[in-house]
């Protein structure tokens, strides 16, 4: 039964959804603290091509060249991410257009191509992210391929998903930073350092895209190539939209999304004549009807984006 | 220039990022090997344009080999430049004046949507020669086509696929719905059913030459359908490694993956473009350099099949060396009658063949595949 | 609190706070020029002086917000540096804005936690602030989020915020601009006792009859430097208002002189029964029956959040209307869309004008042709006729006294009083019959409130009906021809202005019944 086209594909979606929920996850801690970095795609890059060249490279046991892929792969990303942060918040650049030149500037023909030329990473990563069989329970009926043969990251993915939405709703660091993104006035007068929170949170939303970005680098085309998240890291964006800014919603929405990839080549591999254009294009119907369905009246103050998402902060304005 | 804008960027990023990123400018790739200054007088000057990078382990990888081929073949007596990852917009008519200013005397372009800048610069440079590969063949006398008959080689990785499958079952990641991805599913269809009478070959379209994560969940789903050998048609390595993952078979496309995929690999269609390369540079050396469409096949070597993994027996590599003779020798056409389609009229009876024209055009599916020939 | 001296008789000696020679420069503006000023403990201290003398900077400099340019701050003696906001707040020093510093999507008790160390916790945080708003009497919602609230309420957040962090030194900014005399009056009472306790609470004002009624001294403030420090019980109103205006200022004079002659026969806008909710879809306007009539300026009182706003927005149908209706010339409208109510030509002057009346970062001449700007003179077809435009910027400025460079700067350059003049300048300029103002006054310095009203009085002398929402019971008395009293979403009651009283007024709007009166209806008033 575990053939059965719904549990193939709830399986596949957790699998396909793990880069965006990263992705997407960084994005919200990001964007909580009022920056938008529409860098996402041009970072993941970045630590993808930093994975996969440590993956080749670095010698000593499996697991502890993956802990060092992971964190080349977010260093790689968060550099990317300081770029960013110091274009918008100390220099008060324009965050879309900052975001756009990230991602060109590390994207599929910019530096992450030109590091894997000079890195000449051509073969398949050396150490990779397998599935794992938790407590030798995959073959369980129904839960066994969704939940207990995912690899690493994904399990990873999960106790971030908990531990960043205590972290957001519980703790008093989480309140200052929901607060800077919603009123940094509001914020600085309470002695909360908005420049530093702003900082911190777009460096750690670039390590979350970082690790999005070795998922595929070391999970999904465990090769390098250029350009090899396609667009993912624009889905995470619309993501964190459709995910209300809250990490837990964004994980639904992660899963939907990577169902909805995955349900145009199922669907096809089954025989059903769904034209694919449509499939690959609901993701972003869905998207778009959230966002309809946000704007609407008192929905768009309590679930709304930050208030001061993308407005650089300037204490001295007058 | 839109490409140096782009370098200089690129440089000012590695800066910015040097501290992490261990960017190395020392090493940077030169587009230029056997630079322009100090080479040997006389020497014929060759350029290609790739669409992609010279590393991308697939089409433009075998184009550079090409590339490596004529150097090696012809030394001091040409000097070869290549410009990789050109888009295939207005940029490439740019690309086109320089390697022309730059003396370059043959031009090969090795990506369909470069066709139309290809036309403009043959007409305004008669004495530059030009070559383009996958291209439309034309009347102006400086532009040439080149391609390969992939369909011969991917009818012998058929064979393979036919003989290695269990379930009856063989997947097929196909890019786009166009005569010539479909001519190549048919020819992998015809391989496996002449080993193998019932199997089915079930084609998934990912309507995009490379989107490895589309790529990599069709050959999934596909196997989870109960393919148990993928095929793929696109550019990325992702279907192998759905095809790892699970522990079914790959036969590849484009490029030889036997080492990486050592467990899986059964072979892959190839295309050898060195030796067509060498012989129309050492043309032009020679100033008899003519005007062609040239449509290589395994006679001359331009396809070819990939060594063989462990998964094919001796009984299969046998079958494959004999029909690979038989095409060698002319008296084996891989669309050689009776053909059906899918419907089960008949395309080409007893004796007969389909003829190159609706190959060249072909939209439908031999009977025997499970898609729709239209797309999805 | 650590760190501060709570040594009540050498409070007096060395004063809790003290600034030396504070300079501070902005842009093209010197905010502050040398000022010295002095606050002991355990008294309420006021800052006087016009918009823009420098007020709001001085204290945003205590506050930590700004970093003067010259001067010292010595607390309680010693030489401090405040380079932020959290070390003024670990300094013991709290302030509550103007604009108020609150997040508008949080609760009032997350508002209240907001910055605090330690382990947060909801639940408790919710309790902390329950305790101290019943400690102080300052009565809110913990779980309330800060957009549901009214102005007032919002005000006593800001102050617990303070008094969570145990404030040595509470500083006010234009505390009573939002609240009703009764509102003012507990205000007061907690100031009193804040002070009582040995805090200093530092009070920004430029109402003279508050700084009067609760202050111990007060220092004022005229062109970004301090002009005098005066102990309360030994000067008068008139000596204040001279100091801070640097001229004798008469009050309350032309404003009977000169009346309208209100139309009785012509009602200009009409509400039958009118019903609306509040941001959170409870009732908040249930059933209010008004006539307006043309040359009348009818006042609504109230404490704030008994509907006002409510019946404004309902009005102008900017918010939906839930039963009811409202009538302009003897029509009935449908209220769906504000455009409807423009091209009725009834006016709306907004509550929050530099946010929902303007569009703040676009110049004073665009300002002023938002309403008018689809059809001729200032279009054509889909073009803008910028010269038109321009000349009817200059018109109008120069007719409504906005101060500004030019035409082409933005409105959110402009100070309080200007930003009220543009706007009043564009609902007066587009003929309307009827006006429904809400505070347009508040937070505006002496000299502009004088225009403002003057504009009001001029323009029902044109036959203009004027609806004037207002907290401020003088101006109401002082302007109206009747005054309506709101309480819990009703007409409370009704007075004209001869007989009308401030008692009698407060009374209604504490919800008890005027006095002899006859007002004491609950379900509206016909008059």
């Amino acid at each position: 039964m575990n053939s059965n086209l719904f549990i193939v594909i709830a399986a596949s979606a957790v699998f396909y959804g793990t880069p965006l929920l990263f992705a997407a996850m960084g994005e919200v801690l990001t964007e909580r603290s009022g920056v938008l970095n529409l860098g996402v795609e041009g970072m993941m890059l970045l630590g993808a091509v930093a994975a996969s060249y440590i993956s080749n490279t670095a010698s000593g046991p499996g697991w502890l060249v993956l802990v060092l892929c992971l964190l080349g792969a977010m260093g790689a990303a968060a550099c990317g991410a300081l770029i960013h942060a110091f274009a918008v918040i100390t220099l008060r650049v324009n965050q879309t257009v900052s975001g756009l030149a990230l991602t060109i500037l590390a994207g599929g023909a910019g530096l992450s191509s030109y590091l894997a030329n000079i890195w000449e990473l051509k073969d398949p990563a050396t150490h990779q992210f397998g599935k794992l069989d938790v407590f030798g329970l995959k073959d369980l009926p129904i839960l066994g391929p969704v939940i207990f043969h995912q690899t690493m990251l994904t399990y990873l993915s999960w106790v971030l998903v908990v531990a960043s939405t205590w972290y957001l709703f519980r703790t008093r660091a989480g309140l200052g930073l929901r607060a800077v993104g919603e009123s940094p006035q509001t914020a600085d007068s309470m002695g909360i350092n908005v420049v530093r929170t702003r900082y911190t949170h777009t460096l750690v939303g670039g390590m979350f895209a970082g690790i999005a970005g070795a998922a595929y680098s070391l999970t999904i085309v465990p090769t390098w190539v250029d350009g090899m998240t396609s667009g993912a890291g624009w889905i995470a964006i619309a993501l964190v939209i459709f995910g209300f800014w809250r990490p837990d919603l964004t994980m639904v929405g992660a899963y939907l999304f990577g169902a909805l990839q995955g349900l145009a080549p199922t669907l096809q591999a089954r025989g059903v004549d769904i034209p694919s254009a449509v499939l690959k294009s609901l993701p972003y119907l869905v998207t778009v009807v959230v966002l309809v369905i946000m704007s609407s009246g008192s929905a768009k103050r309590r679930l709304g984006a930050p208030a001061a998402l993308g407005i650089p902060y300037e204490r001295e304005e007058r | 220039m839109k490409r140096s804008a782009a370098l200089a960027a690129l440089l000012a990023g590695s800066l910015l990022l040097g501290a992490c990123g261990k960017a190395d400018e020392d090493k940077a790739t030169d587009d230029t090997t056997n630079s322009a200054d100090g080479a040997a007088d006389g020497a014929v000057k060759a350029a290609w344009i790739y669409v992609g990078p010279t590393t991308d382990g697939g089409w433009t990888t075998a184009h550079d080999n090409g590339r490596k081929a004529v150097e090696e073949a012809l030394g001091d007596k040409v000097e070869t430049t290549f410009k990789e990852n050109i888009p295939e917009g207005p940029e490439v008519a740019a690309v086109i004046e320089d390697l022309v200013k730059d003396g370059n005397k043959i031009i090969f372009a090795t990506s369909f949507g470069f066709g139309d800048a290809m036309k403009a610069a043959a007409e305004k440079h008669p004495d530059v020669k030009f070559e383009h590969a996958t291209g439309i063949p034309n009347d102006i006398k400086n532009f040439g086509t080149y391609f390969g008959a992939g369909e011969e080689s991917l009818y012998l990785s058929g064979m393979a696929a036919g003989a290695a499958t269990k379930t009856g079952t063989i997947g097929f990641v196909a890019p786009f719905p166009i005569p010539e991805v479909i001519r190549h599913i048919n020819a992998y269809a015809l391989g496996v059913q002449s080993v193998n009478p019932d199997a089915v070959v079930k084609v998934v379209w990912v309507n995009s030459w490379f989107d490895p994560t589309v790529e990599r969940q069709s050959a999934e789903s596909l196997i989870a359908g109960g393919a148990d050998v993928i095929a793929n048609g696109g550019d990325s390595p992702a279907p192998g490694e759905a095809a790892k993952a699970a522990g079914v078979a790959w036969t590849g496309y484009d490029s030889d993956q036997s080492k990486d995929f050592a467990e899986v690999w059964l072979t892959a269609a190839i295309y050898d473009w060195g030796p067509y390369y060498t012989k129309q540079v050492q043309s032009v050396i020679d100033g008899d350099w003519a005007k062609g469409d040239y449509y290589g096949n395994i006679a001359d070597g331009f396809t070819d099949l990939a060594p063989f993994g462990s998964r094919v027996d001796a009984d299969t590599k046998a079958k494959i060396e004999a029909k690979k003779q038989e095409i060698i020798d002319g008296t084996f056409n891989v669309f050689g009658g009776p053909i059906m389609d899918q419907a089960g009229t008949e395309k080409a009876a007893e004796g007969e063949a389909v003829d190159f024209g609706e190959q060249m055009s072909m939209a439908w599916f031999v009977k025997g595949v499970d898609g729709n020939p239209e797309g999805n | 609190m650590a760190g501060v001296t709570r040594d009540e008789t050498a409070g007096i000696l060395i004063p809790a706070v003290s600034m030396r020679g504070i300079t501070k420069r902005f842009p093209g503006v010197v905010a502050n020029d040398s000022v010295d000023f002095e606050v002991r403990a355990g008294e309420v201290h006021a800052l006087l002086g016009e918009n823009g003398a420098g007020k709001s900077t001085l204290s945003n400099i205590l506050a930590g917000i700004y970093r003067p340019d010259e001067g010292q701050l010595f607390l309680n003696g010693k030489l401090v540096e405040l380079n932020s906001p959290r070390s003024a707040i670990e300094h013991g020093i709290g302030m509550v804005h103007q604009h108020f510093r609150l997040v508008q999507t949080f609760s009032v008790a997350e508002n209240v936690a907001l910055g605090l160390p330690g382990r947060f916790s909801k639940r408790e945080a919710e309790d902390r602030v329950a305790a101290l708003g019943e400690r102080f009497g300052l009565p809110v919602d913990p779980r309330a989020l800060i957009w549901q609230l009214s102005v007032g309420e919002q005000q006593r957040v800001e102050i617990l915020k303070s008094l969570e962090r145990e404030a040595r030194v509470l500083i006010l900014d234009e505390p009573t601009a939002v609240l009703t005399p009764p509102e003012a009056e507990v205000l007061f009472e907690t100031l009193r006792t804040m002070a009582a306790e040995g805090r200093s609470v530092i009070f920004i004002s430029h109402k003279l009859d508050e700084v009067m009624a609760v202050s111990d001294r007060v220092t004022v403030l005229r062109d970004a430097t301090d002009v005098g420090v005066v102990e309360v019980s030994e000067t008068t109103p008139r000596e204040l208002a001279r100091l801070m205006v640097g001229r004798d200022v008469v009050f309350n004079a032309e404003d009977t002189l000169n009346r309208a002659t209100v139309d009785w026969e012509r009602v200009v806008l009409q509400t039958v029964d009118l019903r609306a909710n509040d941001d959170r879809g409870n009732p908040a306007l249930n059933g209010v029956s008004l006539e307006l009539h043309a040359g009348e300026i009818l006042g609504v009182c109230g404490v704030s959040g008994n509907g006002q706003r409510e019946l404004a927005e309902a009005i102008c149908a900017s918010r939906g209307r839930t039963g009811g209706q409202v009538l302009v010339d003897g029509e009935t409208t449908i209220g769906k869309d504000p455009r409807e109510m423009i091209r009725r030509r009834v006016s709306h002057i907004p509550e929050d004008r530099l946010h929902t009346g303007l569009a703040a970062s676009v110049s004073i001449e665009d300002n002023l042709v938002l309403k008018a700007y689809r059809a001729h003179p200032f279009s054509l077809g889909p073009l803008l006729r910028r010269r038109s435009i321009r000349s009817n910027a200059i018109q109008l400025v120069e007719q409504f006294g906005v101060k500004a460079p030019g035409t082409s700067t933005s409105t959110r350059l402009l100070s309080g009083g200007n930003v009220q003049k543009v706007l009043l300048a564009r609902e007066f300029s587009s003929d309307p019959v009827a006006v429904v103002a809400a505070s347009p006054t508040r937070g505006l310095d002496v000299g502009s409130i004088e225009t403002v009203r003057h504009l009001l009085l001029e323009a029902a002398r044109r036959g203009v009906g004027v609806l004037l929402i207002t907290e401020d019971l003088e101006e109401a008395l002082a302007l109206s021809d009747r005054i309506l009293v709101m309480y819990e979403g009703r007409v409370a009651g009704e007075v004209s202005r001869d007989e009308a009283d401030l008692t009698e007024l407060g009374l209604l709007m504490g919800g008890r019944s005027a006095v002899g009166s006859g007002a004491q209806q609950t379900g509206g008033s016909e008059s």
